[in-house]
């Protein structure tokens, strides 16, 4: 089931065919799927290749100069799955220029990562951007940088490498030291994107919400987010707005018990 | 010739200082309307000018200049009403990257220096007056159907704060005056629809009133109706009296911005005055009954965007919507009435702010920043040159600063070569030594292709150019920094009122206008732009006149909130700020009566020097009596801000935790937890390691505030790691939060350690190292600065072994987890990264973030700490502090409800129920050869390392399988370890009596420590020097965390008299605050 999943041709739709509502829609869901898959096994290793990418790796032996990243990035719909793998070919300071490219397109023309035009791109769509972001960002969290051969490792959750490990420094810091600032736009623009998707709970309380679970988890991703985001430009702004999201979060979570006792006192005197 | 010129001179001030000496009852008045009027807070700052006294004045005129104008033949039609406001003053709910890259106006000014970032100021009750507003749209759609609608509110719908469904955000912003908004928003829509505009300015005017004789607070505990709300009343006031007919009444967002694309200001930013500058040529700039007609463009005051609508419109006359080739816009609020001609014999006269004709205007040059004034072209090479440039920049300034230091020695700062236009950086340097600046200045001043720049030393990227306060941009007219504005042009006083409506009736006449309609300008925009420019003046002719004078002791230093100002005012034991409040309220009253004698015929220009010789005459005149009565309303004044401040500030976190923060008591901690661990500790390897380095032996000077991290040599030729260095007035919590976080977490670790040891006399023994942290020091720098130290340690090159890590139990986090170092062969965390010493181990089990380590809780069967704490921020807010008096008294009174037992009998109860249930153990004494052990590990380490070192390569092989055994059989015991640590958790042991006397010390030390160092997101606090609060933290730390996160039960209380437990350090301000 899961290699079929991953060999639909749905998720690696070539530019030139512009896709279907439908199939859009498709594609949103298996991104949020497939982001629950863990991609790599231990001692860095990609677990299983896929078809699409042997080919992206094909065309780069072919095309000289172009990182595999590169190559995929201009014929392809990209998918954080694959794009998490072409970084593992690339140098940190190259993952932070194709970061850069991918929170340049995220924050400017969303609708180019799944389509070909800016028609039909529905708000829908935000949540599989928030899940390809998030499929990078947990890749950055788990990923170390070797400082003696410049090479990014991927491992798992709770493992560790197993020689030498203070060669290793996590990636995030990496590129803290050497001043690379596209993993803070990226970090930023899912905070956004969960800001909206919070809001949007926030927004239709009054209509048709009766819980603050979803907000109260959401504020917990924002603060998973705001903390990495400490050090940037960003960090001082977005503390104060998450400041404002814990305050009208609990004030969510005072009308909706205001609410069930109101509901309460009814059915009492019904 | 010369003889004339000085005798008219001296004939002119005498009769000034005469004429000012015989208006005895109008000082008094004048005094005491403006300082019943003072507000200190931030949002106060640029309002001081408006009070009563002047306001009436510049309404009656306002009166005057309607009835001059139809006295004098003028067909005065009707008028058009703009009522702007701040769409920012409340962010909006969606956060957005490209707000950080121009596509949002964000140009309040806010300067950092070493307390932190200075407040941004907002207008509040302008948002708030167009929330009113924000369905006429849909009013004027339904009642004025295919007529002209007579109110328009521009882009109401996009502002997301007006959002009919973010009833909760709204909730936020406006605090407990919303519901009273909904109300007030139905009734002037009721208004709209039945277009009854006399009864609308009446409900404007009576709720602006309730905002500010209110004192109405919003969300975020801001005043919204801040002092400059009186003009907005007086200019309504007006509106409503005159008898003109209102064409139109516009609000909306920033309608009157400045339209202008910059490096920093893209052209979204500005949409809605773009919306409305077409709207405005549209509907309302156009010929009235085929007659020569003017829009008058009036204010109240100064800052409302008269000018810089102005401006649009005459740019949009030009190019249309080609924004990008929109010209400057010109900031240089005249004196005198200007002229526009629109085309089609419509003309616009753009009159001074009506307050200006009762004010002083200062006139000069500033330094703004060349992304807002220059184009993106002309700013890359500029900063290229000062990036190649900088040390030889800072040579030629440090030369120039020298100088002007031998001037200022020689002749003082009045010498003529200090106020020379032709040499504006001398000037610049002289305010520098002027305001006391000299030596936190870090702007460096340069000449490029023409133009005088200054540069930000520490960010040189960060660069001003010179140019007049005419063609300046609004962020430089916000430039808050006073010795950056040079008064060349001296001071204006506004000529006689009569003089200047002759002067616009001319220039009417001239271009042959009929009629007339009035354009009133009732924005409401904070009043930080031309009002700067006089503050501004004002620091600097304080400071000529009083050599004593220091900005940053006076009510306008920067204060990075009003927490902050309270902080001030409540340590102003020396009331330095009533000083500069009286001395501010002389140089006022002097100024007004310069400017009441100087009113002709023409305008009066004088420059600063001599209106300092001026200035300091007439303060002379001013009699011992009126002197006394200024002394005394400044007094009460100072106390009831201080009264008021305390009543929304005192029990705030940001008050308590931050700004009550003395980096003093901290440095005295350091020293004894130093004096502690490396002379009365019988544990080997912290003695090693808590050795003293001495001071920095090199220099710090260069570093910024903050996250360092770098290696540093000491004076005793050791390595250590200089983690955090900030300054010793530092209020800003995006510094301090993260230095106390890691500094308290350590010294918690630390201080645990002795728990378990016997004390004896002073001394501590069989100190066993149960949580590895190499030791956090915190001293002065060379340069004053404070500086947070850590023992340098080689990096760990094996695993971790899992017990050794500890980071749930001290809430560290995952980047802290993977740092390590080595200390005579053992791991210890180097990096105590923290998530939040505000909850669990560090809140006596107030774990209201439901992430804490300890299990034991349920075993222990006590009132949950927590669920007090949400009913106390239930009643109070979650931004207010809960005592720890407040805390414990609760507590003991809830479990006197649960088991009917009082507070003294408590020990007694728990070790019953514990022996009953089995979960009790008796403490067993640590093993003695701890020690022992130690050092042999160490000798045996030393040996090993010795003997590696002659080891070959092929050995190595060998050593690696050895350690991967190891590692297997440490992961085994590991294993054990956990297993073993989950039986115990439902244990508790019984507090062996000969700990008895560390255990005291240790819960005084963690008291004394939350009492001078808290979590900047504490909830339970011990409040500086309040002794009620630190006995009830030694309290609860003994019931609540001893036995919950360490199993300790004790046999019976563990101070006799806890009212004598004192602090670890000396501390001379008990109960300053109880």
């Amino acid at each position: 089931m899961l290699s079929l999943l991953r060999n639909s041709k749905i998720i690696f739709v070539y530019k030139s065919v512009r896709p279907e509502f439908v199939e859009g829609f498709l594609r949103t869901v298996l991104f949020v799927f497939l982001c629950t898959i863990p991609l790599f096994t231990q001692n860095n290793l990609v677990a299983e290749t896929t078809e699409e990418f042997s080919e992206v790796e094909e065309t780069t032996e072919k095309t000289s100069g172009k990182t595999p990243f590169e190559s995929y990035w201009e014929k392809y719909y990209p998918s954080a799955g694959i794009l998490c793998r072409t970084f593992l070919a690339m140098s940190p300071e190259e993952i932070d220029g194709a970061i850069s490219k991918i929170a340049d397109t995220f924050s400017n023309k969303p609708w180019l990562y799944f389509q070909d035009s800016v028609k039909d791109f529905d708000s829908r769509y935000l949540e599989g951007i928030w899940s390809e972001i998030r499929t990078i960002l947990i890749f950055i969290e788990y990923s170390k940088v070797n400082v003696q051969d410049n090479h990014v490792y991927y491992f798992e959750y709770d493992q560790e490498p197993k020689k030498d490990q203070h060669l290793f420094i996590p990636l995030a810091d990496y590129w803290e030291e050497k001043g690379c600032v596209a993993y803070y736009d990226l970090c930023a623009l899912a905070f956004d994107l969960i800001v909206i998707r919070f809001n949007s709970i926030v927004l239709s309380f009054f209509k048709d919400r009766d819980d603050w679970y979803d907000a109260e988890s959401d504020l917990y991703l924002m603060e998973w987010l705001g903390e990495k985001l400490a050090g940037s430009k960003y960090a001082s702004g977005y503390q104060e707005h998450l400041k404002r999201f814990k305050k009208v979060c609990k004030l969510l979570e005072k009308s909706i018990k205001d609410k069930e006792g109101d509901q309460r006192r009814d059915e009492y005197q019904d | 010739m010369m003889n004339t010129k000085i005798k008219t001179k001296f004939i002119f001030y005498f009769c000034l200082i005469f004429a000012a000496s015989l208006c005895g009852d109008s000082r008094v008045e004048f005094a005491k309307s403006f300082l019943t009027y003072y507000e200190l807070n931030g949002a106060g700052r640029y309002a001081h000018e408006y009070h009563p006294f002047l306001l009436k004045k510049t309404a009656k005129s306002l009166d005057e200049l309607e009835d001059g104008l139809v006295d004098k033949g003028f067909d005065v039609s009707g008028r058009i009403v703009i009522a702007g406001y701040e769409e920012q003053a409340v962010p909006s709910f969606y956060t957005n990257i490209k707000d950080f890259k121009g596509y949002k106006i964000n140009d309040e000014a806010s300067i950092k220096n070493n307390t932190g970032w200075s407040m941004r100021l907002h207008n509040r009750f302008g948002l708030m007056t167009g929330f009113l507003f924000r369905h006429c749209n849909y009013i004027e759609d339904m009642v004025s159907k295919d007529k002209e609608a007579l109110f328009e509110h521009i882009n109401s719908r996009k502002v997301d704060i007006f959002d009919d469904d973010a009833i909760l955000y709204q909730q936020h912003a406006f605090g407990d005056v919303f519901t009273a908004m909904l109300k007030e928003q139905e009734q002037i829509e009721c208004l709209v629809a039945k277009k009854d505009t006399t009864v609308l300015f009446d409900r404007l005017i009576n709720f602006w009133k309730t905002l500010y004789d209110f004192e109405v607070k919003n969300g975020d505990r801001h005043v919204a109706g801040t002092q400059d709300i009186l003009f907005s009343i007086e200019h309504a006031r007006h509106v409503k009296r005159s008898p003109l007919p209102l064409f139109k009444y516009f609000v909306g967002p920033d309608i009157t911005y400045p339209i202008k694309i910059s490096k920093n200001q893209k052209k979204a930013a500005t949409f809605h005055a773009q919306t409305f500058t077409k709207r405005f040529l549209d509907v309302c700039l156009k010929q009235r009954d085929e007659k020569p007609t003017a829009y008058i463009f009036n204010s109240f005051v100064d800052g409302v965007g008269k000018s810089t609508m102005l401006g649009n419109i005459m740019n949009s006359l030009r190019s249309g919507q080609d924004y990008e080739s929109f010209k400057h816009v010109d900031n240089s609020s005249s004196q005198l009435a200007e002229i526009y001609d629109c085309g089609n014999d419509v003309y616009i006269a753009d009159l001074p702010a009506q307050i200006s004709h009762f004010t002083y205007k200062p006139d000069g040059l500033v330094y703004a920043n060349i992304e807002w004034q220059l184009k993106e072209s002309e700013v890359g090479p500029i900063e290229k040159f000062v990036i190649r440039n900088k040390e030889k920049l800072c040579r030629k300034h440090e030369e120039l600063f020298e100088s002007v230091r031998n001037i200022i020695k020689r002749k003082g700062v009045k010498s003529a070569e200090l106020n020379c236009k032709s040499d504006p950086e001398k000037s610049f340097i002289k305010n520098l030594f002027l305001l006391k600046k000299d030596k936190s200045n870090k702007w460096i001043t340069f000449k490029y292709k023409n133009n005088r720049y200054i540069f930000d030393y520490a960010l040189p990227s960060n660069i001003r150019v010179l140019v007049s306060l005419g063609e300046v941009d609004s962020m430089g007219l916000k430039n808050a920094l006073a010795e950056q504005m040079l008064f060349f042009d001296g001071i204006i006083f506004p000529w006689n009122y009569d003089a200047f409506i002759k002067d616009l009736v001319g220039k009417l006449r001239k271009n042959g206008v009929e009629k007339i309609v009035f354009v009133d300008f009732l924005s409401m925009y904070p009043r930080s732009s031309r009002e700067n420019i006089r503050i501004n003046y004002l620091i600097q002719q304080q400071a000529l006149l009083d050599d004593a004078f220091d900005v940053s002791t006076s009510p306008y230093a920067e204060f990075v909130s009003d927490s902050h100002l309270f902080y001030v005012l409540k340590n102003d034991r020396e009331l330095k700020i009533l000083d500069a409040l009286e001395q501010e309220t002389l140089v006022r009253l002097a100024l007004y009566e310069i400017m009441e004698q100087c009113q002709d015929e023409k305008l009066t220009i004088l420059s600063v020097d001599k209106l300092t010789y001026l200035i300091k005459d007439i303060m002379k005149s001013f009699s011992q009596d009126l002197r006394k009565k200024i002394s005394k309303s400044a007094l009460m004044k100072i106390k009831q801000e201080h009264k008021n401040l305390e009543r929304i500030h005192g029990c705030t976190k940001e008050f308590v935790n931050i700004q009550e923060f003395k980096p003093q008591d901290i440095v005295l901690f350091s020293a004894e937890l130093q004096k502690v661990f490396s002379e009365y500790v019988d544990n080997f390897r912290m003695r090693a390691l808590w050795r003293d380095s001495g001071n920095i032996a090199e220099s710090v000077s260069g570093l910024h505030d903050g996250w360092i991290n770098k290696p540093v040599r000491m004076q005793n030729g050791d390595r250590e790691t200089l983690l955090f260095i900030f300054n010793q007035e530092c209020k800003d919590e995006q510094i301090l939060g993260s230095v106390f976080r890691m500094v308290r977490a350590s010294w918690y670790a630390s201080l645990l350690n002795l728990m378990e040891s016997e004390r004896i006399g002073d001394y501590f023994q069989n100190v066993h190292e149960k949580y590895r942290v190499p030791p956090i020091k915190v001293t002065v720098g060379n340069d004053g600065r404070i500086c947070v130290l850590q023992k340098r340690l080689d990096p760990w090159y094996k695993d971790i072994p899992r017990k050794e890590t500890n980071c749930d139990f001290f809430h560290l986090t995952k980047k802290a987890a993977a740092q390590w170092g080595e200390f005579a062969g053992e791991p210890y965390c180097i990096l105590f990264e923290n998530k939040g010493t505000h909850n669990g181990l560090y809140s006596y089990g107030c774990d209201s973030m439901m992430s804490d380590y300890s299990l034991r809780y349920r075993y222990y069967n006590a009132p949950d700490i927590s669920y007090l704490l949400r009913e106390y921020q239930k009643k109070e807010d979650v931004d207010i502090v809960w005592p720890t008096s407040d805390a414990h008294e609760k507590w003991s009174k809830k479990l006197s409800q649960w088991y009917t037992i009082e507070e003294y009998s408590y020990w007694e109860k728990v070790t019953e129920r514990l022996k009953k249930r089995g979960s009790l153990e008796k403490q067993e004494e640590e093993k003695k050869t701890e020690k022992k052990d130690s050092e042999k590990v160490d000798k045996d380490e030393k040996e090993k390392d010795g003997k590696e070192k002659d080891e070959k390569s092929d050995e190595k092989k060998e050593e690696q399988k050895k350690d991967d055994e190891e590692k297997e059989i440490k992961e085994k015991q590991d294993s054990a370890d956990e297993k073993q640590d989950k039986d115990q958790k439902n244990k508790f042991k019984l507090c062996n009596p000969k700990y008895a006397e560390s255990m005291r010390f240790v819960i005084r030390a963690i008291a004394t420590l939350d009492m001078i160092m808290k979590d900047a997101k504490s909830d339970i606090v011990v409040r500086r020097g309040n002794r009620a609060d630190f006995i009830a933290a030694i309290k609860l730390f003994e019931k609540m965390t001893m036995p919950i996160y360490f199993g300790i039960v004790m046999p019976q209380d563990l101070f006799k008299d806890y009212y004598y437990a004192e602090t670890i350090i000396p501390f001379y301000e008990w109960d300053r605050l109880a």
